[in-house]
């Protein structure tokens, strides 16, 4: 199974949610994926030392996402981008969720790990499928 | 439990500032490199138990980060996003 990371699943793993602790635990017996599309990257960072994490435990975190085979941080390229423009045109979605859509969708996730009522329109057309706790 | 091995007894003798050295058969079979950590533990009955430290994935250290860190409330830090990315699209 291959998951696409909202900043909402970040902030629940930091939060030490066991939901979202044993999916990270899932990903080193490599029976599971996990994508972090670059904005949700900046976004969880800022959130995080907002909430008082230190930069240390954040570097620390996002050092295991780069080295590991098995949780992928995705760049945003011309294809992504592109696409994003789209769905924030035609569903009236904000830009970021937008960007975190269009990475799911073009790097083949399966599930949109998100609480965010905004995809719900890109749930009912199926673009995506979402999960949440 | 599994064997992949049969049973090596050797004997080696501390040398001076406590080192020992483990046998050549034993680092061949196991693969036992220089530099490769071990931990030692003492046991009640006197016994000493060497065992390799296995190299950490980097998922441990996802996870090691997220224990050390405090704790906070998660759906606030969500809602305040949230509303961040909203502001952006009104």
């Amino acid at each position: 199974m291959k998951y696409c990371a909202d900043t909402w699943f970040i902030l629940e793993a930091f939060a030490k949610n066991t939901a979202a602790i044993s999916l990270i635990e899932e990903t080193r017996r490599g029976k599971v994926r996990i994508i972090i599309p670059i904005i949700v990257f900046a976004e969880s960072h800022k959130k995080l030392m907002q909430k008082g994490i230190s930069q240390k435990l954040i570097d620390d975190f996002f050092e295991g996402v780069e080295a590991s085979e098995k949780v992928e941080l995705i760049l945003i390229d011309k294809a992504i981008a592109g696409e994003a423009a789209r769905i924030s045109h035609s569903y009236t979605v904000p830009l970021i969720d937008s960007l975190v859509a269009a990475t799911s969708k073009l790097t083949g996730c399966d599930i949109l790990l998100s609480e965010d009522s905004d995809y719900n329109l890109l749930v009912k057309s199926r673009y995506i499928k979402k999960h949440s706790w | 439990m599994r064997f992949t091995h049969a049973l090596i007894t050797e004997k080696v003798r501390l040398a001076k500032k406590g080192q020992i050295t483990i046998p050549k058969s034993i680092r061949d079979e196991d693969g036992l490199l220089e530099d490769d950590l071990f931990i030692v533990t003492h046991l009640p009955g006197g016994d000493l138990v060497l065992r390799k430290q296995q190299e950490k994935q980097p998922e441990d250290l996802m996870l090691e980060a997220i224990m050390k860190a405090p704790s906070f409330d998660a759906k606030e830090a969500w809602e305040e996003v949230k509303s961040e990315r909203r502001r952006e699209r009104s």
